[in-house]
């Protein structure tokens, strides 16, 4: 048998190209071995996106990894592979400069000399200048051309060396690739010219393959063996990198322990036993671990913000309590260090800090100047194709209109993914009666092939790394869109290559805090400061909590959590800390179970043995850290091997569950535990798949929920106000208005003198901020504050035209939404319109824009508003006035939406119940108005749909259930912009009722 | 001198004229649209109208909103023969007849007292005539000038008559509602509606100074029509030539190279009839319509003697198709029209030793041609891209 000539893929791109290839890091390594080959080079087109992945893919199918990048700009292309570690650094840092430097040139931008890395080109003139500075090859790929190069290679003396330019693994892959090329240059596939997309044949082909491309060369296979040879190709000793602190002080340790001595005096006044034995056996871990700069580093960072919240497994530390990163006391909580730090935990756990969402641009900024720019950098985030994102993009190329493709992408549901779309399609109830015409079946076949593929990278929403030397060193660094540097990999590369990250994350709700704190200052001079502001004790916060008064306070706000805290009548922060764990997608029998025991059921334990570990959680696993407990206590684990089928649990990966759970019995069997419990135990191990909180975040988080109710609870005006401007909360802008009103304040609308451009809260009223109205443009809204905090309040319409300048359609949009009231001098809206266009016809020149219109209205010459005359026009009817408040706050305001639909429900001929009445009609049929708040959809666990649903009407907020069969029927018609009309029966549990719909009728007059 | 304009307004003509050739069609919500999930409806009577239909809405959303409508070809030369004789018939009243589109006419009868007798009995003796003939019903409106005419005929029921006396055309139409208004677009009556203006006497009562303020130069007109005043002619209609064939895609379609060969094959058609006719072109209208219903078109002027080949005439139509193909949407139709016709008269030329450069390409669309003409048109064709 003739042998396999000797071959070696140099040039090759995998998804991590961005659109410029098909197939995963991992698909490649397997190709490659089915092929024969040894050692396999990836090459993605300017960066290092995948190689992690591919390093572990490699190592999977034993494969030799070769690493290297294709350098591709305007002028020249070539591919790079590193024969070193030295050789890394220089490709991090080409390929940094390549993505951060305007003026880049390739043969500029490399070192003056270097052996330690390889440089191959197509391009003759490059490989030609460059020969003398480093190892160059000439590329020659199979086509027209490759003779040519044979040729060129002989003249200028250079060696060639023979390539595939792999795009995609498998021939196969081919319309994929296409596909991915067109979605990526925004073209469709019959538009995508041949310079667009690589020929059909650049896929992995085997080494026979090769040489048949190459029989008048075999010396140009040859080198890239050799070259493949001279690389490294053990990349598994990434070290950790961890963050590094700059102080005065040589000894990190030392400076360390000083300041949690401080921490001591501030946080408990005076040291005891405990306090000093916890915080000693910390810092050893801390220690040896290697975690003393991080520490000091993430102390550093909270300090330049008072309004932060430390979550995640680092609040168990006292260390961190001590240093003010987090705020909950670990030893009175009782919470576990071992979660964060443990001897035998091998990955590296990290400091979640959140801070308010508006000043993280600004935090981090700080710190790039602080610790200098080449050392920090954000974690990026590969953006892919989500199933909606997937089809529209699909649809795109083969040209459908954007309404049609939103026909169908608004009928999938938030589950449905690429992989399973076809399933999604055909059994989902919102496809039911819709028939998917060709070309679509064609479309969800390529939507479905396009899961995992990377079309480019963002920002992690809070990974940041900071290292001792140069981020470039590591991984290359290039901008985001807004501007940040950013690291080419996501967060997990970035953990498997030993790089320590910090999340510093946006959280609304400690915006709003600060925003109501501030408030509170400007109104009443009370200054409350967010450190030292512990509601735990105060009642009525706690009662509040207990009615589920919640809407608007962080974390229990959900309708699943105030069912949870009305049905349990607890709201203290023990009780808050359980509450926000135990609500789980998963846990649902359990709540049920811990409903009944809190009111007093008596339950016998799981078993003796862990009776003391879950007595505080009325015998329910409820933390991340029960899971491990109950496995080392009950079947022996240690502690590393309890941690590690706590993650498995999260992920649902049935092979290993299936392993851990023999384990686990086995180890159960040898304590004497009866089979009967082991299975109660393992059930209750399952409701933690998906995801499940550590008993730190959990405290750390109830904190947070307790400050806010109590700022619900005593300040409703500025809590309010602070909620509705910061946005981003469960409900809409309208349901926390609607809250507001049924907690007795008054909602006032927007007034060009008297609203900020937030919402503002005094007393007993919250005023619309001018951010509300989204039909005007920002900078127009700006310039209006500006104007009026110059010259004082406008005091006449005129007044108003004639100091700012505005663009016609903003003006209108002003006047529409009540802003000008004020300053109308008695003109109704329609004449006030009137006005205001004539004003600007006649005095600002042009009709189309302001920003064309010359500054008349600021010369000397003012005109005379006298001389305008408005005719007489009627007033507009109160349902005019009520669409015109949509169309510029997006909610009703003067009135309860329902009164849009009150032509309809007039015609009703049956009562209609109240919200507020329905404890009179349990177990009853009824009929109700309704205005959609918010909605969830569930799975059963048959795995059928059905929705929560929350509506209200005048009289009050309600919860309802679609169960499947009403799900199916309704779905098509539910929406969140009708009023409707809904038949059902009313049930209650533990005292709290709900509505479990049978008909639901959508009113149709549709509010724009 | 006061004029007597009649407007004669049949609804839904097309519908009407098809239930008439097909009586079994009456009662139930009819649609006129080529069959077909993807055509567009081109015609309703009034009983599906009444259930939401109307025209330009697709055929498959029409189907979901009402199901048991009946789906009828429109077949529009028949259509255009029924409007041509209702115009034949009219202009046995006047010479001025104006047939704007199939189903509404202005006939002015000033002066003819003395041959029919008042203005309101010729106009019912018009209506009489077609009712009896042809079995349509009309609305018919009598005033002194179209406008009022026509919002006259629009406010009477089929068979009957409205007669607006001379002066009175403001009274009549200030309580009506602004959309009746003929000459008022979509966009300045919701710019009214949004200052709350919604009768057409609401507008007539402002003064020219206050609605220049906010309409600027069509403030003159709008006044005008809201009062009532229209001073134009009727105009019996007249017909520019034109030569245009539509040709709608079998599915919607992107592929560039498709879409290039489906133009070829439409204008080698063109070129066909074109010379068929011994017609040469002086300008051409491109129109393609999206999938998503948004069209747009372009002209050109063409070279004289282009059309003595469709591989010329392709070739200076294919830019065109470029220029307007740039969207990523695909296409439903495409639409070519030829204007300006003149007869082919060429020059010849002066210097018989000159080639002719374009005598090749003439000599082998003449064969084509004759070859077409004997053995039918798809006996030959060009292969790759012509």
């Amino acid at each position: 048998m003739q042998q396999a000539p000797d071959f070696v893929h140099l040039h090759v791109h995998s998804f991590y190209s961005m659109m410029r290839g098909a197939s995963s890091p991992s698909a490649l390594c397997r190709e490659a071995k089915k092929a024969g080959f040894t050692r396999l080079a990836l090459t993605d087109t300017n960066g290092i996106y995948g190689l992690m992945n591919f390093l572990d893919a490699a190592r999977e199918n034993g494969i030799k990894p070769i690493v290297g990048a294709s350098i591709e700009e305007r002028e020249a292309s070539a591919v790079i592979l590193a024969k070193t570690v030295p050789g890394y650094e220089i490709l991090c840092d080409l390929i940094t400069r390549l993505h951060t430097e305007k003026d880049f040139f390739l043969a500029a931008s490399l070192p003056e000399k270097s052996r330690d890395i390889v440089l191959i080109s197509e391009n003759p003139e490059l490989v030609k200048g460059l020969k003398e500075r480093f190892e160059c090859y000439l590329e020659i790929v199979p086509g027209p051309k490759d003779r040519k190069l044979i040729e060129a290679a002989k003249s200028i003396g250079v060696r060639p060396v023979a390539s595939n330019a792999v795009h995609f693994a498998h021939e196969e892959d081919y319309p994929l690739y296409r596909l991915a090329r067109a979605i990526g240059l925004n073209k469709t596939l019959g538009t995508l010219s041949d310079e667009d997309a690589a020929a059909p044949g650049r896929w992995l082909k085997s080494a026979e393959g090769m040489a048949a491309h190459f029989p008048n060369c075999p010396e140009a296979l040859a080198n890239a063996a050799s070259i493949a040879r001279s690389c490294q190709t053990s990349w598994d000793n990434f070290r950790t990198v961890f963050p590094y602190y700059r102080d005065k002080e040589e000894d990190h340790f030392r400076l360390l322990l000083s300041k949690c001595r401080k921490g001591i005096s501030w946080r408990f006044g005076q040291t005891n036993n405990a306090v000093e034995q916890r915080l000693e056996e910390e810092l050893d871990l801390i220690q040896s671990k290697g975690f003393v700069d991080y520490f000091l580093v993430v102390a550093d960072i909270v300090r330049r913000r008072p309004i932060h919240c430390g979550r995640g497994s680092g609040a168990a530390s006292l260390v961190s309590y001590l240093l003010g990163i987090t705020h909950v006391d670990p030893i009175r909580h009782k919470l576990l260090f071992g979660r964060f730090l443990n001897p035998e935990r091998k990955d590296l756990p990290d400091i979640d800090v959140d801070f308010p969402w508006d000043e993280r641009d600004a935090l981090f900024s700080e710190i790039r100047t602080f610790y200098g720019d080449e050392r920090v950098a954000l974690v990026s985030n590969h953006v892919g194709f989500g199933a909606r994102a997937s089809v529209r993009e699909v649809a795109k190329v083969f040209g459908i209109p954007p309404a049609e493709i939103k026909e169908v992408t608004r009928r999938m549901n938030y589950w449905a993914s690429p992989d399973n779309l076809w399933e999604h399609v055909k059994t989902y109830p919102k496809f039911r009666n819709f028939q998917l015409d060709p070309p679509w079946p064609e479309i969800i076949d390529l939507a479905s092939r396009l899961e995992s593929l990377p079309r480019n990278i963002g920002t992690h929403c809070g990974g940041v790394v900071l290292v001792p030397d140069r981020v470039r060193r590591y991984v290359p660094v290039q901008f985001s869109a807004k501007g940040v540097p950013i690291i080419q990999w996501e967060k997990d590369q970035t953990e498997k290559a030993g790089l320590v990250k910090i999340d510093l994350l946006g959280n609304r709700t400690l915006a709003v805090i600060r925003d109501a704190l501030a408030a509170i200052r400007e109104n009443t001079g009370q200054s409350l400061d967010y450190p030292n502001l512990n509601p735990a004790d105060d009642q009525p916060t706690i009662d509040l909590i207990k009615r589920g008064d919640t809407i608007g306070v962080f974390y229990l706000e959900s309708p699943s959590m105030r069912l949870l805290l009305e049905k349990s009548q607890k709201g203290d922060f023990d009780h808050l800390v359980i509450h926000s764990s135990i609500i789980r997608p998963a846990a649902n029998r359990y709540i049920q179970e811990y409903i009944r025991r809190i009111h007093g059921e008596p339950y016998e334990p799981l078993h003796p043995s862990i009776k003391e570990i879950l007595a505080e959680n009325y015998g329910i696993l409820v933390y991340q850290e029960d899971v491990v407990q109950v496995a080392m206590i009950m079947a022996g684990f240690t502690w590393g091997e309890a941690d590690a089928l706590r993650k498995i649990i999260g992920k649902k990966s049935r092979e290993q569950l299936s392993s851990y759970r023999e384990r686990f019995a086995q180890g159960c069997a040898r304590n004497g535990i009866s089979s009967e419990v082991v299975n109660k135990v393992w059930e209750m191990f399952i409701s933690f798949s998906g995801y499940s909180f550590c008993k730190p975040h959990s405290a750390s988080y109830a904190m947070v929920s307790l400050k806010s109710a109590y700022l619900k609870n005593h300040h409703p005006a500025e809590f309010m106000a602070a909620v509705i401007s910061n946005g981003g909360g469960y409900y809409s802008t309208f349901a926390y208005v609607s809250e507001a009103r049924r907690m007795g304040l008054a909602v006032e609308g927007p007034d060009i003198n008297k609203s900020r451009m937030a919402w503002t809260g005094k007393e007993k009223a919250v005023r619309v901020g001018l951010q509300q109205l989204h039909a005007i443009r920002r900078d127009s809204v700006e310039a209006i504050l500006r104007e009026r905090d110059r010259g004082g309040p406008f005091v006449s319409i005129e007044d108003f035209l004639r100091r700012v300048t505005i663009h016609p359609s903003d003006a209108a949009a002003l006047a529409r939404s009540g802003s000008l009231d004020c300053i109308s001098g008695g003109l109704n809206h329609p004449r006030l319109l009137w006005y205001i266009e004539s004003w600007l016809n006649r005095f600002s020149g042009s009709r189309k824009g302001a920003s064309k219109a010359p500054n008349i209205q600021k010369t000397a010459f003012t005109p005379r508003a006298a001389s305008l005359k408005v005719p007489a026009l009627l007033d507009f009817a109160d349902l005019e006035k009520w669409h015109h408040e949509w169309e510029t706050l997006g909610f009703v305001l003067s009135v309860h939406p329902l009164r849009l639909a009150d032509p309809f429900f007039r015609s009703i001929r049956r009562p209609l119940v109240s919200a507020r009445d329905f404890q009179k009609y349990i177990g009853q049929k009824i009929w109700v108005k309704a205005w959609p708040i918010s909605r969830k959809e569930v799975y059963t666990k048959k795995g059928d749909e059905m929705e929560f649903f929350t509506f209200e009407d005048e009289t009050g907020i309600f919860e309802t259930v679609f169960f499947p069969k009403s799900f199916s029927r309704f779905c098509q018609d539910l929406d969140m912009a009708h009023a409707y009309l809904l038949q059902g029966r009313v049930a209650s549990e533990f005292g709290v009722v709900s509505l479990n719909v049978d008909y639901a009728y959508r009113v149709p007059e549709r509010v724009r | 001198m006061i004029r007597n304009i009649v407007h004669i307004g049949i609804s839904n003509f097309c519908a009407a004229v098809e239930e008439l050739r097909r009586p079994e069609l009456k009662k139930r919500p009819l649609v006129l649209a080529e069959p077909g999930d993807r055509s567009v409806i081109q015609g309703v009577n009034g009983i599906a109208r009444k259930e939401g239909l109307f025209e330009g809405m697709p055929l498959s959303r029409a189907r979901r909103i009402c199901r048991r409508i009946q789906v009828v070809p429109s077949d529009y030369y028949y259509y255009r023969e029924r409007h041509r004789e209702i115009v034949r018939e009219f202009a046995r009243f006047s010479p001025l007849v104006e047939g704007t589109s199939p189903g509404g006419y202005f006939i002015d009868i000033t002066g003819t007292r003395r041959l029919w007798g008042p203005g309101p009995d010729t106009a019912c003796l018009m209506e009489k005539e077609i009712a009896g003939q042809m079995g349509l019903h009309a609305h018919i409106g009598l005033a002194s000038n179209k406008l009022v005419s026509q919002v006259a005929a629009n406010c009477a029921d089929a068979g009957d008559l409205s007669f607006i006396f001379p002066g009175n055309e403001e009274p009549f139409l200030a309580p009506l509602p602004l959309h009746l208004l003929p000459g008022v677009g979509q966009v300045t009556l919701s710019r009214l509606a949004g200052f709350n203006v919604q009768k057409i006497g609401q507008l007539a009562s402002f003064s020219l100074d206050m609605l220049s303020g906010v309409f600027g130069g069509t403030a003159g007109r709008l006044l005008k029509i809201s009062r009532g005043i229209d001073p134009a002619p009727v105009l019996p209609s007249r017909k520019t030539k034109r030569f245009s064939l539509a040709k709608v895609l079998d599915r919607d379609e992107i592929d560039l190279d498709l879409l290039e060969s489906i133009l070829f094959r439409q204008i080698e058609e063109a070129g066909w009839g074109l010379r068929r006719h011994n017609r040469r072109p002086g300008q051409l209208r491109l129109e393609i319509r999206y999938a998503d219903g948004m069209s747009v078109e372009a002209r050109k002027k063409l070279p004289p003697q282009v059309v003595e080949s469709d591989r010329l005439l392709f070739r200076s139509i294919l830019p065109l198709f470029h220029k307007l193909f740039c969207r990523r949407v695909a296409i439903r139709r495409i639409i070519l029209e030829f204007s300006d016709l003149a007869m082919p008269l060429g020059q010849l030329s002066f210097f018989t030793w000159e080639k002719d450069p374009r005598q090749k390409d003439r000599i082998l669309q003449t064969a084509l041609d004759g070859i077409r003409e004997k053995f039918g048109k798809q006996i030959i064709s060009w292969g790759g891209d012509g």
